[in-house]
C-alpha cells in the first residue's frame, strides 16, 4: 500500500479509536440502533470503555447483564450482607489448573478464562497477534481455531493452542508438536452438528495456503470427524495426538446436545484434560442463522448438567471444564463457575474489546469495516496488534477486579471456591 | 433411472424495493465543517483528494459524489463505523417502517428474512451468534438436539449421504389383508407422495394470477396447493402439467350440492365441525379426502373420532397467529403435541397423515411442528411474505391480503425459491441430529428440548439449594 493510501487509512484508524472512546464516555447516549438483546448497547459500550481504561465502568451504563429475558440475564448472586464481605485489599486467588488428571504438562493460568478459537481466515492475522499477546501478557491461553497455525504466531507458542478440527486444516506434526495444549473441536455451540464455514471471498491466496485450498473457494469443513463414531474411536484419536505430543495437555470441545454429560464422561475417558462444552449461543465467523438458534442447549443449562453428573460419576476433580458460548462479561463468567464450571473460554468479548459492533456482518469478505473478522489487506491494518493486545488486556484487567469484588461480597477467598455454589445463586423469575 | 430431490433456485428480485432497516442522518452543516477541518490538515493536493474521496462506509452509503451529504439508508447495515468516526455528525436510527413489517403475525426479522430467501434461494448464513431474546413462546420455545459423535457419515447438503424428506399422505396399515386372489383387502389406500413435508394452505384472496403461479410452483416442487373450490374451478390458465397439483377445499355444507366432478382432483379438502360431517364428508367418491378442522379445545377427541370413522388425512388449522379458538387457546405446538400423542396413545397414529397450519412463518418452524407431531405443514403466511403481500386485519377480525401486481413466473420463481431454501435448512436440521429422513423426526419430542423443561431444571438447582 502506499504512503498516501497508508496515511488516509491511519486517519480512520484514528478516528475509530476516537469514536470507541467517545460514545463509551456516554456524551451521546445510548444509541438506539446499536446491538441486540443479548449484545446491549450499554454492554457494547461498557466493554469498550473497559478495554479503553482497564477498571470498572464510570459511564453509569449496564454492564454485567444484558436483556436477553434468559440464561445469565435472569441470574444473580446473593451477596453477603456488607459487615460479613471480605475487607477489599483482602487478596484472592483467580488461579485455575487445567491439568487434575496427573499425565500431561501441569499448567495452571492466573485468571479462570483463556480465549476461543478463531481461525485465520475467519479473523485477520493481526487479530490474531493481539490475542496471542494479549494471552501471553496475562499468562493465559488463547486457541488458533479451525483455520492453521500462522507462522508469526509461533513466537508466542507457549501461549498458544493449537486446535484440531474437522477440516484438519494445518494440522502438522511441528503444529502439535510446538503446542502446550491441544484442542480437538468436535463441535462449535453457534453451529451444532455442522464443521466450520468460511465462505469463499475471504479465503484469500494466503488463508488458501494455510488450508492447501484454492482461492476464492468456499470452505465447508465435514461433520463429524470422520474418523470418530463412537468413543472409543474419540480414544484412538486422542491418543494419536499424545503419541505426537505426549505431554501436551488435550481439551475436547462439544456442543450441548441433550446427552451432554453423556459426552462429557465419554470425553474424560477418552482421556481428556480439559472438556470445553460451547453453548447454542455462542459468537461465529459465519453459520446458518438457523443453526445458531435452534440447535443444541443454551451454555447456561448444560454447565449444571455436566458438572452434576461428572459429580455423581465421582470423576469431576479429574477433568477441567470450561464453559463456552454466549459469555459476555465477568458476571457471566463468574456464574458459569457458580453454576458448575471451572473457568469460561472467551471469543466475542474480546473481539468486542478491538472495536466490534456486533453489526454481524463478518461472513463477507469486505463485511467487517473495523478489519476485525476480514482478511482484507488493506481494512485489515485498522487494528495494530500491540493497540488490540492492549485492549485485551485492559477488558481482563477490568474483568479480574469485578471477580474480585464478586468473590469478597460471598465471602471467597479463591474462585475454586466458587465451583458449583448454586446456593450463591438466585434466579430472577421475572427476568428483567 | 433414480434422481435425486433438488430443488433448482434461481436469482428473483423482489417488485417493491425493500424496507430498510436503518435511517441514516447526518448534520450537514458538521459535515461540511469537518471536511473543511479534514482538508486542511492535509499536507498536499494529492492527499486533499484522497482524503476527499475515502468514505467511511464500505458498504456504499456514502457513494455518491456528494458523500455524507446523501446518505444511502438503503444500504446501510448498521456496522456503527460512520458513527464511530464522526459521532457528532451521524446518526443511525432506527426505521419506523421497517419495525412495523410483519403486522400482527410476524417479526419484521421472519418478514425480511422472507424476502432474502424468495430473492435469492439461499439458506441465510451470517456472522456472530445469535442475537435475540434468550427463549420466547411457541417455537420460540424449542430448541432441536445434535448428535455430537455417534452417528451415520452425513454431508446431505453437500452431497454425500441421501437424507430423504418425503411424506406419504394417507394411511398407513399396521398389516395388509389380502382376498383368495391376492387382492388386498383394506379399504381406501390412497396415497400421495410428496417429496417434500410442505403444502401451500388456503388463501382469502380471489386472484386469478397469484393462484396459476402458485400452481406452477407447487408443480415444479411436487407437493400440493390446497384452493378454494370456487376459484379452483375458475382456474382455467392452470396449466395440464399443475392441476393434479391442485386440491380444492370446500365446506361440508356445500359439499351435498357440488355439481362439478372432483374426481380430477388428486384428493379434495372438506371443512368439518362434527364427526357426522366426517363420516359425510368420506362418502366422497373417486378422491382421497382430507378432513379439515380448525383447532379448537378437545380437537383431539374430535381427531380420534374422525380416526374412528375411517378418516386418513387430517388437516388441523390453527389461526394466523398459532392459536386454537377459544377464551384460553393453545398454540399449535402444543395442540400437536396433544393430539399426536393421544393417536399414539389409541395405536392409531400411523392410521392418520396429519397436516398442520398455523403460525409457520419460519424454517426453523417446519422440523418445530414435525417434532411436536405433524407429517406436513401447510403454508399460508410465508407466501404472502415471500410475494411482498401484507395481511391486515380489519376490525380485529377480518383478514384481507393486499399484493402488489405481478406476473405469474415472479410467483412461481419466488414460491419455489423460498421452499427451496427451506428444504435445505430443513436437511441441516436432519443432517444435525443424523436423521436420515423426515419421517423419522415426526413426534420426536426426545431429540428436542424445550425451555418449560430446562428452565425448570436450572430453576430447582438452583432455588432448591439455600445459603449454608
Amino acid at each position: 500500500m502506499n504512503d498516501l493510501k497508508l496515511r488516509v487509512l491511519q486517519r480512520h484508524e484514528q478516528k475509530i479509536h476516537d469514536g470507541l472512546s467517545e460514545l463509551s464516555a456516554g456524551g451521546h447516549g445510548i444509541p438506539d440502533s446499536l446491538g441486540n438483546a443479548r449484545w446491549t448497547p450499554e454492554l457494547l459500550l461498557t466493554t469498550w470503555e473497559q478495554s479503553e481504561a482497564g477498571k470498572l465502568p464510570t459511564s453509569g451504563f449496564e454492564y454485567k447483564v444484558g436483556r436477553s429475558g434468559g440464561g445469565f440475564d435472569v441470574l444473580d448472586f446473593r451477596f453477603l450482607p456488607e459487615s460479613e464481605r471480605l475487607d477489599e485489599r483482602t487478596q484472592v486467588d483467580l488461579s485455575i489448573s487445567l491439568n487434575r488428571r496427573g499425565n500431561g504438562a501441569s499448567i495452571d493460568i492466573p485468571i479462570p478464562v483463556y480465549g476461543a478459537g478463531m481461525s485465520f481466515g475467519s479473523v485477520s492475522l493481526q487479530v490474531m497477534l493481539s490475542r496471542a499477546i494479549a494471552a501471553k501478557s496475562l499468562g493465559t491461553f488463547m486457541s488458533t481455531g479451525e483455520g492453521g497455525y500462522p507462522q508469526p504466531l509461533a513466537a508466542h507458542k507457549d501461549h498458544v493452542i493449537t486446535q484440531v478440527a474437522t477440516g484438519l486444516f494445518g494440522v502438522r506434526e511441528d503444529t502439535i508438536q510446538r503446542a502446550r495444549i491441544i484442542e480437538f473441536k468436535y463441535a462449535q455451540g453457534a453451529k451444532p452438528g455442522l464443521g466450520g464455514h468460511l465462505l469463499g471471498d475471504k479465503v484469500n491466496s494466503e488463508v488458501a495456503n494455510m488450508r492447501e485450498s484454492l482461492p476464492w473457494v468456499s470452505l465447508f469443513s465435514p461433520f463429524p470427524f470422520h474418523s470418530v463414531y463412537s468413543v472409543e474411536d474419540h480414544k484412538k484419536h486422542v491418543d494419536w495426538i499424545k503419541t505426537v505430543n505426549p505431554s501436551a495437555l488435550i481439551i475436547v470441545k462439544v456442543s450441548t446436545p441433550v446427552d451432554v454429560d453423556m459426552v462429557a464422561v465419554g470425553a474424560y475417558y477418552a482421556g481428556a484434560h480439559i472438556l470445553n462444552i460451547d453453548g447454542g449461543y455462542g459468537g461465529t465467523g459465519a453459520a446458518p442463522e438457523i443453526a445458531k438458534k435452534n440447535i443444541a442447549m443454551p451454555i447456561e443449562y448444560a454447565i449444571p448438567k455436566v458438572h452434576n453428573f461428572l459429580v455423581k460419576e465421582g470423576i469431576r476433580d479429574q477433568i477441567v471444564v470450561m464453559a463456552s458460548g454466549g459469555i459476555r462479561t465477568a458476571y457471566d463468567v463468574a456464574k458459569s463457575v457458580a453454576l458448575g464450571a471451572d473457568g469460561c473460554v472467551i471469543g466475542t468479548s474480546e473481539i468486542v474489546a478491538l472495536g466490534c459492533t456486533y453489526c454481524g456482518n463478518c461472513e463477507r469478505g469486505r463485511g467487517c469495516p473495523i478489519g476485525i473478522t476480514t482478511v482484507d489487506p488493506e481494512l485489515s491494518l485498522l487494528i495494530k496488534p500491540e493497540w488490540g493486545a492492549q485492549r485485551i488486556i485492559n477488558l481482563y484487567n477490568s474483568w479480574k477486579i469485578q471477580w474480585g469484588e464478586i468473590l469478597r461480597k460471598l465471602g471467597l477467598h479463591s474462585i475454586k471456591d466458587l465451583r458449583g455454589r448454586y446456593d450463591l445463586l438466585r434466579h430472577l423469575h421475572d427476568g428483567r | 433411472m433414480y434422481r435425486r430431490y433438488h430443488i433448482h433456485t434461481t436469482h428473483c428480485p423482489a417488485i417493491s424495493p425493500q424496507v430498510p432497516k436503518f435511517s441514516v442522518e447526518v448534520d450537514r452543516l458538521k459535515f461540511m465543517k469537518m471536511i473543511l477541518h479534514e482538508l486542511m490538515s492535509c499536507s498536499s493536493v494529492e492527499e486533499m483528494k484522497a482524503t476527499i474521496k475515502s468514505r467511511p462506509c464500505v458498504y456504499g452509503v456514502y457513494s455518491r459524489p456528494v458523500g455524507g451529504l446523501a446518505p444511502k439508508s438503503n444500504l446501510c447495515v448498521g456496522c456503527y463505523r460512520c458513527v464511530l468516526e464522526n459521532p457528532e455528525i451521524v446518526q443511525i436510527l432506527p426505521n419506523t417502517e421497517f419495525q412495523e413489517l410483519g403486522g400482527p403475525f410476524m417479526t419484521p426479522s421472519q418478514v425480511s428474512t422472507i424476502w432474502y430467501e424468495s430473492t435469492t434461494g439461499r439458506v441465510p448464513v451470517r456472522g456472530a451468534g445469535y442475537n435475540g431474546p434468550f427463549h420466547g413462546t411457541g417455537f420460540d420455545s424449542i430448541w432441536t438436539d445434535m448428535s455430537e459423535i455417534v452417528r451415520p457419515t452425513r454431508d446431505g447438503i453437500h452431497g454425500r449421504e441421501y437424507i430423504s424428506t418425503t411424506v406419504d399422505i394417507g394411511r398407513k396399515f399396521a398389516s395388509l389383508s389380502f382376498d383368495e386372489n391376492g387382492n388386498i383387502r383394506n379399504k381406501r389406500i390412497w396415497s400421495l407422495r410428496i417429496p417434500i413435508p410442505i403444502m401451500l394452505d388456503v388463501l382469502p384472496i380471489d386472484y386469478p394470477i397469484l393462484h396459476v403461479g402458485l400452481a406452477g410452483a407447487v408443480s415444479e416442487l411436487q407437493t400440493y396447493y390446497l384452493v378454494d373450490a370456487s376459484t379452483a374451478g375458475r382456474l382455467d390458465s392452470v396449466s395440464q402439467v399443475s392441476r393434479p397439483r391442485i386440491i380444492p377445499v370446500i365446506p361440508i355444507d356445500e359439499l351435498q350440492n357440488r355439481t362439478t366432478d372432483l374426481s380430477d382432483y388428486p384428493a379434495v379438502e372438506v371443512e368439518c365441525r362434527t364427526v357426522d360431517d366426517c363420516r359425510h364428508a368420506l362418502q366422497v367418491k373417486g378422491s382421497q379426502v382430507f378432513i379439515r378442522v380448525n383447532a379448537q379445545p378437545g380437537v383431539e377427541d374430535l381427531i380420534s373420532d374422525f380416526t374412528l370413522e375411517g378418516a386418513s388425512v387430517v388437516h388441523l388449522c390453527a389461526n394466523w397467529k398459532g392459536m386454537e379458538e377459544g377464551t384460553n387457546p393453545r398454540f399449535v405446538t402444543d395442540i400437536l403435541r396433544a393430539v399426536h400423542s393421544r393417536l399414539v396413545k389409541e395405536n392409531k397414529r400411523d392410521e392418520i397423515t396429519l397436516i398442520t397450519s398455523g403460525a409457520i412463518v419460519a424454517a426453523e418452524h417446519v422440523p418445530k411442528a414435525i417434532i411436536c407431531g405433524a407429517d406436513i405443514v401447510a403454508l399460508n403466511l410465508p407466501v404472502v411474505a415471500a410475494l411482498q403481500g401484507e395481511a391486515i386485519l380489519r376490525d380485529g377480525r377480518n383478514l384481507s391480503i393486499d399484493f402488489p401486481r405481478f406476473e405469474e413466473s415472479w410467483v412461481k420463481r419466488r414460491i419455489v425459491n423460498l421452499i427451496g431454501c427451506w428444504h435445505i435448512q430443513l436437511l441441516e436440521i436432519l443432517g444435525a441430529m443424523g436423521l436420515r429422513e423426515v419421517r423419522r423426526l415426526r413426534g420426536e419430542v426426545g431429540r428436542a428440548m424445550f425451555a418449560k423443561d430446562l428452565e425448570k431444571e436450572l430453576c430447582e438447582t438452583i432455588c432448591g439449594s439455600s445459603r449454608e
